[in-house]
């Protein structure tokens, strides 16, 4: 299995021509190729986590070939301890998305073929470690994205999607800028794979990329060439995480996004701009990102996020809404324990994007489960669900614990390491960090309450409780969610080496 | 308005007449032993040159726009006999002369057959009132 | 002697093929009647098969046929793409319910004679030749413009056309007889020999006819290639036309347009850009042109409801983009001498990609068109769901044609951004950029109309059924399938490219 890295890739491509062909009446056969095809990258990147051998430092399973001579590209993949599990939960997600979906009754054909699309586009960028091939994986996954919720969204999905789409892209054309401008500076020094993370990574941690070719000095307007380029790409990456000021296409495209959407929008999609922080920021440019005044901005950003997210979180009374704020919370402390440069917080931001990965998704189906029922989603609404609804609250309580960072939940071994990260260099930060922590306990402890607890609503005393298809989508999450919590070492040891490089790098 | 297209291609054949006219008459008096200097040639094509841009600049009446670059093809016509005959170029001005007045024939005949259609369309074949297409 | 004879009529095997073609057509036209308009066009196809096919097989050793045309790898790659373009269009023209079927048949032969003008328009670097070339393909266009009977608007397009192609025609050879008398010579090296020495040695008179002549000239091809300020007719004309002739004049025409521009422009004007400081106005001129036309197109569009208005202005933009490769040419100085061959192979590549684009773009409106009889943005919602082969394809040309990937239009503009930075035109770039960004924005109206809108009910529509319609869709297909191929292993057309350039 050489090319096992490919075949995680590219095999949703077969299932998308086989459906490309079915006849469009023929729904329950386009769900059944739609969930073959993502079960497949699920398996293989199943028999990759296992394969992944944890004990040996860099990249494994390369795959790597030139591509288009002209320019020196590259088809050139690789994955590290930090990849791995994110390949192995975006198998697992869109899987899980897929039966998910199996509610939606309109286009079935053209939205299986779409989600089998942001597939390929989400593994490739994981798997890749060439820059060009980077991008275009990257901006594979916009255009399904766009229709995704632009059709299949909620009543206000026109605006949505376009908000999206447009944030996203902002950030792209900001990646593909800054990709142009490392392609430039290496190109002139003659770098024969001018594209190639490897390659760039060593080239600008030796100080032999500096741009001196480009522009007198390596400076550029006072700034030196590469800090433009982190920035650019620090820019791409933060509204994909989204990193507060470029926050507000995500309440929106998760408020009309379908379930299965939103689910794969907060549990991976989300996770593509922290993975482009740590392995391009952070990876490539250790000396520009350990530079004080940056480092302590990124915390700084991080620690808004936790607490600006967790406080308008707390204001919502759309439950999706909150669920949406909640996310953009939880991705501050991937931020904040990056921006560390300690053992505990890299590892605690990097548990943190797979544990929020299981959590969140979690939380959007169960929001989804209601809003199937109920159709609505205020939180006001409820009320009781818990007699009516044993297994559908039992499920809530481990997601919304998750969520919180209960201990014995992933989300608190992951939340505690970063806390304890960051406390060793910035103790201030830290502190008000756990004013997050708290926050979101009560409102997750609140929402609870009034959904679940107190007097039935009469209107619901016929609610169903989950379907045993909602069960087999939102169990295994639930599971996973205990799973780290309980033996968080099970994913701290694929990860550390991975992070122990990356700190020695940040640290030299 | 049978009368008015009997003019138009009445005007349509002229033109063409023209230019045969003209480049002939150019040849004539090159090889005349009254052939002045070039600029008189010159001048006179650059006179033809800027009516026949005027009329394009001016007129409305798609006839007359037509002229108007009857004029033009005209006067470049007659810069490549003359530049021909006082520069010893050899022959490719006077060929390219006549290329010029058989595709400026072709061009008549084309234009006289859309410009017919309009006026059974529209009414008028003015320029600026065939106004089906408008941002 | 005749084996001189035998080798030139062979370099000029295409041509003698498209005009067999056009012979073929006409004949047939009438043994067969005005009932088998199909048959016709089918031998139309064989024809331009053959043409592509001889076209294939040409050496690529340069040779200049009766002094006249010049037959080099250059004028092999703009041929391929005139060729197939009007092969394509031939096929759509051929299912086109906007054409009546009593003319259909005579529509075959003016399009093989637009594509024939074409073809000798951008093989050949003397100015008789030129010119005829260029009016084979302009007349032939104002007769198709004009073609459809029961339609105002064709014939208001087919005048428009007509009206302000004899204007530029007719100032082009003004300019062309001015630099005859220059040179004394119709050849275009010779031109730029004279051209040089008049500028470097003579008065400010022969400075002053110099640029007076450069202007008209570049009045004719400017209007060839809608370039600001002569893009006026354009949108007229392309929304007015049948839909397949709007393709033609959108990709085949402007194509040669380009093609005989850059010629000229490197064969008489490079010399002289780039030895003398003149060359640095000379390009700023085109860079500016360059960023007024691609604003221009862009911002119009923005407003426009009729998507093949939409489509024109689009294009008109897109001749910007590729205006800004002419200005790294002449832009180039001693020292940066490479920028020439940079700037000239990214147009040609831009025009590979445009080309495609373009092509499907307007096959797809006019599918739309055909089958539901739908012009607008109005009209178009919710279609993409009864046609969804068609509204995938054209989302995939739009993405081309904006410049995401992972289509072939990313690499055009990336390759058209690195030449401009190349020399130093870095203003141009941010402004095409910028236009990018504003291109987007209608681009997906598009997408917007077709999928987000309207409901997602099927609609009857007029489907056709048989061989050559569903011929005409599978060419769609392939074209889509070209984009995003192309888009992600351009290798083979960056060869293809430098090769013409050399």
């Amino acid at each position: 299995m050489d090319q096992l890295l490919s075949f995680i890739i590219f095999s949703p491509m077969i299932g998308l021509l086989a459906i490309m062909f079915m006849p469009k009446g023929s729904k329950e056969a386009i769900r059944a190729i739609a969930a073959a095809a993502t079960f497949v990258p699920f398996l293989l990147s199943t028999i990759l986590w296992f394969q992944f051998d944890s004990s040996v430092p860099g990249m494994q399973f390369v795959e790597r070939m030139p591509w288009i001579d002209a320019l020196g590209v590259e088809y050139y993949l690789g994955i590290d301890g930090l990849s791995v599990p994110l390949v192995w939960l975006t198998g697992l997600l869109l899987f899980l998305g897929t039966f998910a979906s199996f509610g939606i009754e309109k286009g079935v054909k053209g939205y299986m073929m779409l989600l089998l699309l942001l597939e390929v586009g989400i593994n490739g960028v994981f798997c890749s470690l060439d820059l060009f091939l980077f991008y275009v994986f990257w901006e594979v996954m916009l255009l399904p994205m766009y229709f995704l919720i632009g059709v299949w969204g909620g009543p206000r999905r026109e605006y949505a999607a376009i908000k999206f789409f447009l944030y996203t892209l902002a950030g792209s054309v900001l990646m593909l800028l800054g990709i142009v401008a490392l392609y430039l500076a290496a190109s002139g020094q003659g770098v024969a794979t001018p594209f190639s993370i490897p390659v760039l990574s060593e080239l600008v941690s030796s100080g032999q990329l500096t741009g001196n070719n480009l522009v007198d000095q390596g400076m550029l307007l006072g700034w030196p060439y590469l800090k433009w380029i982190f920035v650019v790409f620090f820019i791409g990456f933060a509204i994909k995480v989204p990193v507060v000021p470029f926050h507000t296409w995500l309440p929106d495209a998760h408020v009309e996004a379908p379930t299965p959407i939103s689910v794969i929008l907060a549990g991976i999609l989300l996770k593509l701009g922290t993975y482009g922080i740590l392995r391009i920021n952070l990876g490539m440019f250790p000396q520009i990102a350990s530079e004080p005044a940056i480092a302590y901005t990124g915390a700084i950003l991080g620690l808004v996020a936790i607490v600006y997210g967790a406080f308008v979180a707390m204001a919502q009374t759309d439950f999706k809404r909150m669920v949406a704020y909640s996310s953009v919370s939880h991705m501050g402390y991937v931020l904040l324990g990056a921006s560390a440069f300690t053992s505990a917080g890299l590892n605690g931001a990097a548990m943190q994007m797979f544990t929020h990965g299981t959590s969140s998704a979690l939380l959007f189906l169960i929001v989804g489960v209601a809003y199937d029922r109920a159709h609505h989603r205020e939180i006001e609404g409820f009320g009781g669900l818990a007699s009516v609804a044993p297994t559908y609250t039992g499920i809530t309580t481990i997601g919304m614990f998750a969520a919180l960072g209960l201990p014995s939940m992933s989300g608190f071994i992951s939340e505690a390491l970063v806390i304890i990260g960051t406390w060793q260099v910035y103790p201030l930060l830290a502190s008000i960090a756990v004013i997050g922590i708290v926050i979101t306990a009560a409102f997750i402890l609140w929402t609870m309450q009034r959904v679940f607890l107190g007097p039935l609503n009469e209107k619901y005393k016929d609610f169903k409780d989950v379907t045993p298809r909602e069960i087999f989508t939102m169990a295994p999450l639930a599971f996973l969610c205990v799973l780290f919590g309980v033996l968080p070492m099970i994913l701290l040891d694929k990860m550390e080496l991975a992070i122990e490089s990356l700190r020695q790098l940040l640290n030299a | 308005m049978m009368l008015f297209l009997q003019d138009a291609a009445d005007a349509a054949t002229e033109v063409a007449a023209d230019t045969a006219v003209v480049s002939a008459t150019a040849v004539d008096i090159a090889n005349s032993t009254f052939a002045g200097n070039l600029y008189a040639y010159l001048i006179v094509s650059g006179a033809l040159f800027l009516l026949g841009l005027a009329a394009i600049l001016t007129r409305r009446n798609s006839l007359y726009v037509l002229m108007g670059v009857e004029l033009i093809l005209n006067s470049a016509n007659l810069n490549f006999v003359a530049f021909a005959r006082f520069g010893n170029y050899g022959l490719d001005g006077q060929v390219m002369a006549l290329f010029v007045i058989v595709l400026a024939a072709a061009e008549a005949a084309i234009a006289l057959a859309i410009v017919l259609r309009i006026f059974n369309d529209f009414g008028s074949i003015d320029i600026t009132r065939t106004d089906s297409l408008r941002d | 002697m005749s084996e001189t004879l035998a080798s030139h009529l062979t370099a000029l095997k295409p041509e003698i093929w498209l005009t067999g073609t056009i012979l073929v057509m006409l004949v047939l036209d009438l043994l067969v009647g005005k009932r088998s308009a199909r048959t016709v066009g089918v031998f139309g196809l064989i024809g331009i098969g053959g043409a592509m096919w001889a076209l294939m097989n040409q050496s690529s050793v340069p040779v200049r046929a009766f002094g006249l045309i010049s037959i080099d790898t250059y004028s092999i790659f703009f041929r391929a793409l005139i060729i197939s373009a009007t092969g394509i269009v031939m096929l759509h023209g051929m299912v086109f319910r906007g054409i009546e079927d009593e003319t259909r048949a005579e529509f075959g032969p003016m399009l093989v004679g637009a594509a024939l003008g074409a073809c000798l328009l951008v093989s050949t670097d003397n100015l008789i030749m030129l010119l005829v070339g260029m009016e084979l393909l302009s007349l032939c266009s104002y007769v198709m413009a004009g073609w459809q009977k029961k339609e105002r608007r064709s014939a208001e397009a087919g005048l428009k056309y007509l009206v302000y192609g004899a204007m530029a025609s007719g100032l082009m050879l003004f300019g062309f007889s001015l630099l005859y008398g220059l040179s004394g010579s119709m050849w275009m090296p010779e031109i730029a020999l004279a051209v040089s020495e008049a500028w470097s040695l003579g008065d400010a008179g022969q400075h002053m006819i110099v640029v007076i002549a450069s202007t008209l000239v570049f009045v004719g091809f400017g209007f060839k290639i809608s370039a600001f300020p002569f893009h006026f007719w354009a949108p007229d004309v392309y929304e007015g036309s049948p839909t397949p002739v709007t393709s033609m004049l959108a990709v085949a025409s402007k194509t040669a347009g380009f093609g005989v521009l850059i010629r000229f422009v490197d064969t008489v004007y490079l010399d002289l850009t780039i030895a003398e400081d003149w060359l640095g106005r000379f390009g700023y001129v085109i860079a500016v042109l360059a960023a007024i036309t691609m604003t221009y197109g862009n911002v119009t569009a923005v407003k426009q409801n009729n998507i093949k208005r939409l489509l024109a202005y689009s294009s008109i933009a897109h001749a910007g983009y590729l205006l800004m490769g002419v200005a790294v040419m002449t832009t180039a100085t001693v020292d940066n001498r490479a920028a020439v061959g940079i700037g000239m192979e990214s147009i040609l590549f831009y025009l590979v990609s445009y080309y495609i684009a373009t092509l499907g773009a307007f096959g797809c409106a006019m599918a739309f068109a055909n089958r539901f009889g739908a012009e607008t943005l109005e009209d178009y919602e919710g279609l993409g769901w009864s046609s969804p082969w068609i509204g995938a394809c054209f989302i995939i040309f739009l993405t081309s044609l904006v410049g995401l990937p992972p289509a072939i239009g990313l690499i055009g503009k990336w390759l058209l951004f690195k030449a401009t930075l190349s020399v130093g035109l870095d203003w141009l770039a941010v402004i095409a950029a910028l236009n990018a960004a504003v291109a987007l924005f209608y681009y997906f109206k598009i997408a917007r109309a077709l999928f987000l809108r309207g409901d997602t009910d099927y609609q009857e529509g007029l489907a056709s059924k048989g061989v050559i319609p569903g011929l005409a869709h599978l060419s769609l297909i392939v074209l889509a399938i070209f984009t995003v191929y192309f888009g992600l292993m351009w290798d083979g057309i960056m060869e293809w490219v430098s090769e013409a350039v050399m």
